[in-house]
């Protein structure tokens, strides 16, 4: 591991992350939605 | 977050020369059309006690020690060609080529030694018998892959450059093509299903694995996003190369992905080693299941497809059937998929996330991050496919063309694992800062995606038969 490498995982622990903003909702919630959607679907259909 | 060199689209060498190489060995073979077989003096293992009988060539007449010296040489002399474009010195590269295609193979033997390999009372008088088929010489490379990497790391550094998991899996998912149309010919029901069933699992598996890790990533282990989305991809979709392909998509900086790639490495030889023997224990009826369990839960195609391997060896269905297929197959449209995701997420982050002005998202990207040894693999599968369907004649000149790279690709699986096991440092695990990563691969890995990938297998392949079901008119 190199020092580079060191102070980014130093920082990750210094530094709290940020609240999820509307965009990682809209992101994360169309993935799960339409996941679910198509396995539901294709389950039913094959 | 600027973007730096690294962060641009750039192809990996390898995968250009997985390519190369690939439709060399394709190439040659498929003479095999013709009836003549080229590559007749490739060595194919088989089950031994005396050591003189464990290697017999594919076709030629020829002792079997000069089928196996004509393979190293043949394998080394590639691998020390593509050093030495690299501009390494020419000796160093030879010696770490031969280093390393002597001990794959050593270990593929060893395992194919009968009391680890027979599954046949009847064909050896043995004191034991393990069972696990020839594959189980994919476990020795592994374990001495390891044992190398992590108790001689200066042996390992010093041959590392011709160990090349990308390289050897790559060029073999390429063979597995043909192996695929060779064993579906005919048999256009099977190879459909399988084909259509591998599409609808990854669809779904992605878009729900990655969701499912980047939430637990932000949320419960406070990640920022610079890290949860490497992460997501990294743990969810194809380990290494969505991991880096992400980071560059979302413009992260390149230690991030880095580290993220080094986790996935050792996770993915814990769940190489687990998960089928798992599968063996769960599912003892349904090995197509298993098959495809491997290609969605186990991250990296090397690993993945080695799992997929050492999963058929364990329930031996038989010669032609469909497991090692389904299992690449699956893999194939993941890696297809890490192009379109890269696509997205670097729409989002520009969108949403970024505040800097950055340069536009191009289309070409999704070409351009797409890994180059898919076109070989749909060149070696679509290509024979039509052949025999349009002309039925060469079906018998197909067969002795899978037969010559099957003889490169089980040695390339082989080199695979030993290289799988040279670059996992398991002391990664144990460095400062590194103990958040860690728990959230852990709890994805095995607390939901391996068990969603064995849902989803088991709703799309639970009523497959490993061995296509021949059609009677």
């Amino acid at each position: 591991m190199n020092n580079d490498q060191r102070e980014l995982l130093a920082e990750l622990d210094d530094n709290p992350a940020e609240p999820l903003a509307r965009g990682e909702v809209i992101l994360v919630g169309s993935c799960l939605a339409l996941g679910t959607a198509l396995l539901v679907a294709l389950a039913l259909l094959l | 977050m600027s973007e730096t060199p690294q962060q641009r689209v750039t192809r990996p060498h390898d995968d250009a020369w997985a390519l190369a190489i690939s439709l060399g060995v394709v190439g040659l073979a498929l003479f095999g059309l013709a009836g003549a077989q080229p590559l007749g003096w490739a060595a194919r293992f088989e089950e031994w006690v005396i050591p003189a009988k464990a290697v017999r060539p594919v076709a030629w007449e020829m002792p079997g020690w000069l089928s196996l010296a004509a393979t190293i040489a043949a394998v080394s002399a590639v691998l020390t060609a593509r050093l030495a474009a690299l501009g390494r010195p020419l000796a160093a590269s030879l010696g770490a080529s031969l280093a390393v295609v002597l001990l794959g193979l050593g270990a593929y033997l060893l395992g194919h030694q009968a009391c680890v390999a027979a599954t046949d009372d009847r064909k050896f008088i043995l004191p034991f018998r393990l069972g696990l088929t020839g594959e189980a010489g994919y476990l020795v490379a592994l374990a001495a892959g390891l044992v190398l990497g992590n108790l001689f790391p200066r042996v390992a550094n010093a041959i590392a450059p011709a160990a090349r998991t990308e390289l050897f899996i790559k060029t073999a998912i390429v063979l597995v093509g043909v192996s695929l149309a060779a064993k579906t010919l005919g048999q256009q029901a099977a190879a459909s299903r399988v084909l259509l069933r591998g599409v609808a699992a990854i669809a779904e598996a992605y878009l729900l694995y990655w969701g499912l890790v980047y939430l637990l990533a932000r949320t419960v282990f406070r990640f920022p996003r610079e890290w949860s989305a490497p992460l997501a991809s990294g743990i969810s979709i194809c380990g290494v190369s969505a991991a880096m392909a992400t980071g560059a998509a979302i413009r992260a900086r390149s230690g991030v992905a880095v580290l993220v790639s080094s986790l996935v490495v050792v996770f993915s030889t814990i769940e190489l080693v687990v998960l089928p023997f798992l599968a063996r224990w769960l599912l003892p009826d349904h090995p197509m299941v298993a098959a495809a369990w491997m290609g969605l839960a186990v991250k990296t195609d090397g690993a993945a497809v080695a799992a997929g391997a050492v999963t058929e060896a364990l329930y031996h269905p038989g010669p032609g059937n469909l497991m090692v297929a389904t299992t690449t197959l699956i893999k194939v449209f993941i890696d297809l998929f890490i192009g379109v995701w890269c696509f997205v997420l670097a729409i989002a982050w520009q969108r949403w996330f970024r505040t800097e002005p950055s340069d536009k998202v191009r289309w070409m990207e999704i070409i351009e991050r797409m890994p180059l040894f898919l076109v070989g693999y749909f060149l070696a599968f679509l290509g024979l496919m039509f052949l025999g369907n349009q002309w039925p004649a060469t079906l018998g000149g197909i067969k002795l063309v899978e037969g010559q790279t099957e003889a490169f690709r089980k040695p390339l699986f082989a080199l695979a694992f030993l290289s799988i096991g040279m670059a996992t440092d398991l002391r990664r695990l144990a460095s400062p800062g590194m103990g958040r990563l860690v728990l959230v691969y852990l709890v994805s890995i095995f607390g939901f995606i391996i068990w969603m990938a064995l849902a989803i297998s088991w709703i799309f392949f639970h009523d497959i038969p490993a061995l296509p079901v021949p059609v009677t008119p």
